[in-house]
């Protein structure tokens, strides 16, 4: 009897290990309504938890007086990175750099390529390994809230804040500050991307939208009602050949700073007034059969009043950026530029580039020293990716835009242009208006397309897509 | 000297274990360590720390909303399907087994939604089921309203789809059982006066009832496996009431929160172990009462 209990036991310990691995192992890859009651309850778990030590007030700047025990590492003699040929146009500067200041240190850098990156940071990041300096694109992490909020970054507060040759007022505070969590700063970014409107004086007087109309998306969903009515047959957007009513419906939650979740307090913040207005803007803009549309509205066409704004919402000093401004010029009309609004009225920021310190590091030191050097003016403003992108350093914030006109201007299909002072001028206070800066977790962005695309296609309610994306972004935060 | 050779029972287990060593070293590689692995890590601060924190993950998971609906949602799937699939292909099996003549074109008919492709599969129940599906064309046709099939009735999809897949290699397995069986004794039941009602529960069902377990066994797994089509069919994060613990454990993963990923697994395993273990229990406890 004794054996055969035994047995039994071991059987089911067998059967159940291979069962277990049977049903979940198998999964794709790559590849509701809501209980009022339970949307409006605010989970707890542990990240919940960590907010209850930090100090109600966050907005109350840090002082030493926050963190005094800490003492900055001793130095090592190693550091490691790893790195993309992409990543590598910055990087590689930076570790230049970090060679000459540091000739005795030890360099371990990989290059790999996106693929291998993006399956190293995925596995060893949250394993605790990987490099001690992780640097990388905001889009490489499905979710790097909840990867900030799994402990396996280092708070950096105390480096910003015993560090004397680092001073944060060098840099734009709204793009600086995007790297907090709550209190703790877990991610430097290193570039950002200002999203702009473009389109020129004249489209606006012939539509009869006023120029100063669209500082608000609710201003913008106007105009692009406008729009749409004096032209149904046309887009709204310039679509560059990519630009459907699924990519815009990206771009516009990247570009208005949509948050759908409050990671600390754990509580989803759907607005839902802001997020119909986004979706109408996205719906004007689609046309049924848009993937298989031959031929393709450009900047170009902008002077032809083709369409109302250009669709490379992207930075502002990006070739298309350049290549619109001369464009309109060359065609005699006013070229006109402004940031894109986010749901607060505001200017919203994205994070295109930063860095993060593994808190399992020993060389803790060695990593923020290139941190600071990632920092410098002489990365911000002096290698291809953050001059392409918008360097967070403000100092050589307008000789950065002169140095990439210079580079670009070379390749300029209609030719050098040069800009005036009055127009860098004009386009440096764009960027000095930024609020604040986020990283738009691309696995968010991903369900908000998904979800509030058969609205955009005009298959299902607005009600319906909102109370499906409500539904799925509650099961998410809670995972 | 003496020389000291073996008992033929030793040789005969060494030679056993000698065979059943490569299963044993890729049972161990592939699943015993791994599992260790989690099980490890379900108790640890995080992925690459070793600090014990004993069952404060444990309590982390079980304040999780999410995995509260998925576990209520995992038990209430099963609840629903093992009845259904177990009545439902013992049933036809029992119906095919009085009639042998249409046999194997039934059993293939039966067993062929099983090897069909999984894109095939979920293709098929989005053209039924979809919102411009042929199930709400019909209804529309009929005056009734469209249905959300693939949100609201998710559930009932789901169970349709693992009744549809699955029926077929139950009833194969039970007509194997029923096939098991000495005609001589449903002829001595005839003798005896016994009706259908009577040979079914006095003669059949006690008869297959080892096979039962199996089937039953078998049953749960495929519940497992049907998460493969639920999830390309219904997404990451499908309707409510058909998110289920393999969605929290898969998205946990995607996540990359490899702690809360392995409390669920350990949590499945358990759940699974007890529920296997019960069964494997009853068979010895029955078959020492035989």
């Amino acid at each position: 009897m004794l054996k055969q209990t035994i047995s039994t036991i071991l059987l089911a310990a067998m059967l159940t290990t291979g069962l277990t691995a049977c049903g979940t192992g198998e999964t794709a890859t790559d590849t509701a309504s809501a209980n009022p009651s339970d949307s409006a309850q605010t989970t707890t778990d542990s990240t919940a938890e960590a907010a209850e030590t930090v100090p109600e007030n966050e907005s109350v700047p840090l002082t030493k007086a926050d963190y005094p025990d800490f003492v900055l590492p001793e130095a090592t003699d190693t550091l490691t990175v790893y790195s993309t040929e992409m990543l590598g146009f910055t990087l590689n500067p930076a570790l230049d750099i970090f060679r000459e200041l540091y000739p005795e240190m030890e360099i371990i850098s990989k290059t790999m390529t996106e693929e291998e990156y993006e399956t190293i940071i995925r596995t060893e990041i949250p394993a605790g390994r990987g490099p001690d300096l992780l640097f990388s694109y905001g889009t490489d992490l499905p979710d790097v809230y909840k990867t900030m909020s799994s402990g396996v970054f280092l708070d950096l507060n105390p480096y910003f804040l015993y560090d004397e040759e680092f001073n944060p007022d060098d840099y734009f505070t709204g793009m600086l500050d995007s790297g907090l969590y709550g209190r703790e700063r877990f991610l430097v970014p290193v570039s950002c991307c200002l999203p702009l409107l473009t389109t020129s004086a004249e489209v606006l007087k012939e539509e009869e939208i006023a120029p100063d109309s669209f500082s608000t998306i609710e201003g913008l969903l106007a105009a692009c009602e406008t729009y749409k009515a004096n032209h149904p047959d046309r887009t709204v957007f310039a679509d560059n050949g990519y630009i459907t009513g699924f990519n815009l419906l990206k771009m516009l939650y990247e570009k208005c700073g949509i948050q759908l979740i409050d990671y600390r307090n754990s509580t989803v913040t759907m607005d839902y007034d802001s997020l119909k207005t986004i979706a109408d803007i996205a719906k004007l803009h689609y046309t049924a059969g848009e993937q298989n549309k031959t031929g393709r509205i450009t900047y170009m066409d902008i002077p032809k009043h083709q369409a109302l704004f250009n669709g490379d919402l992207t930075s502002m000093w990006t070739l298309f950026m350049i290549e619109h401004y001369n464009v309109v010029c060359t065609n005699e009309e006013n070229h006109l530029v402004y940031t894109f609004p986010d749901i607060n009225g505001g200017s919203t920021a994205q994070i295109m580039t930063f860095a993060a310190v593994s808190s399992n590091t020993e060389n803790a030191l060695n990593a923020w020293r290139l941190i600071k050097i990632l920092l410098s003016e002489e990365i911000q403003c002096g290698t291809s990716e953050t001059l392409g992108n918008l360097t967070i350093a403000s100092p050589v914030l307008k000789e950065g835009l002169r140095k990439y006109i210079s580079m670009q201007a070379e390749r300029a299909f209609y030719g050098t242009y040069e800009l005036s002072e009055e127009t860098m001028n004009e386009f440096c206070a764009l960027a000095e208006q930024i609020d604040h800066a986020v990283l738009a977790p691309p696995i968010l962005v991903r369900y908000f397309q998904m979800e509030m695309m058969p609205y955009v296609q005009g298959d299902r309610s607005f009600d319906d897509c909102y109370e499906n994306l409500r539904n799925t972004i509650e099961l998410y935060k809670d995972e | 000297m003496k020389h000291h050779r073996l008992s033929l029972r030793t040789k005969d287990s060494i030679t056993g274990f000698l065979f059943c060593f490569p299963a044993i070293v890729g049972m161990a590689v592939f699943f015993v360590i791994p599992f260790c692995i989690t099980l490890r890590m379900s108790v640890s601060e995080n992925m690459g720390s070793s600090t014990f924190v004993g069952l404060k993950n444990y309590a982390d998971v079980f304040a999780s909303s999410a995995f509260r609906l998925a576990a209520e949602n995992t038990f209430r799937f099963f609840g629903t399907a093992l009845p259904c699939i177990f009545l439902l292909s013992l049933g036809i099996a029992l119906l095919l087994h009085r009639n042998l003549k249409k046999y194997a074109l039934f059993r293939t008919v039966f067993v062929f939604p099983l090897v069909l492709p999984v894109s095939s599969v979920v293709l098929f129940f989005q053209i039924v089921f979809g919102d411009l599906g042929i199930l709400n064309r019909f209804l529309e046709s009929l005056g009734a309203p469209a249905q959300d099939w693939m949100g609201e009735h998710a559930f009932v999809v789901l169970l349709i789809l693992y009744l549809w897949k699955n029926t077929g290699y139950n009833i194969v397995l039970f007509l194997a059982a029923l096939n098991s069986i000495p005609k001589e004794y449903y002829e001595a039941a005839d003798i005896d006066g016994a009706g259908g009602f009577t040979k079914v529960t006095r003669l059949t069902l006690p008869l297959i009832a080892p096979h039962m377990l199996f089937i039953l066994v078998i049953s749960i797994v495929n519940l497992f496996k049907s998460f493969r089509e639920a999830y390309i069919l219904f997404g990451d994060h499908p309707d409510r009431s058909i998110y289920m613990i393999q969605h929290f454990i898969n998205n946990n993963f995607i996540n990359l929160n490899y702690i809360r990923l392995s409390v669920g697994a350990v949590l499945v395993f358990l759940v699974i172990f007890a529920l296997v273990g019960l069964l494997l229990g009853f068979r010895a406890k029955g078959e020492h009462d035989a």
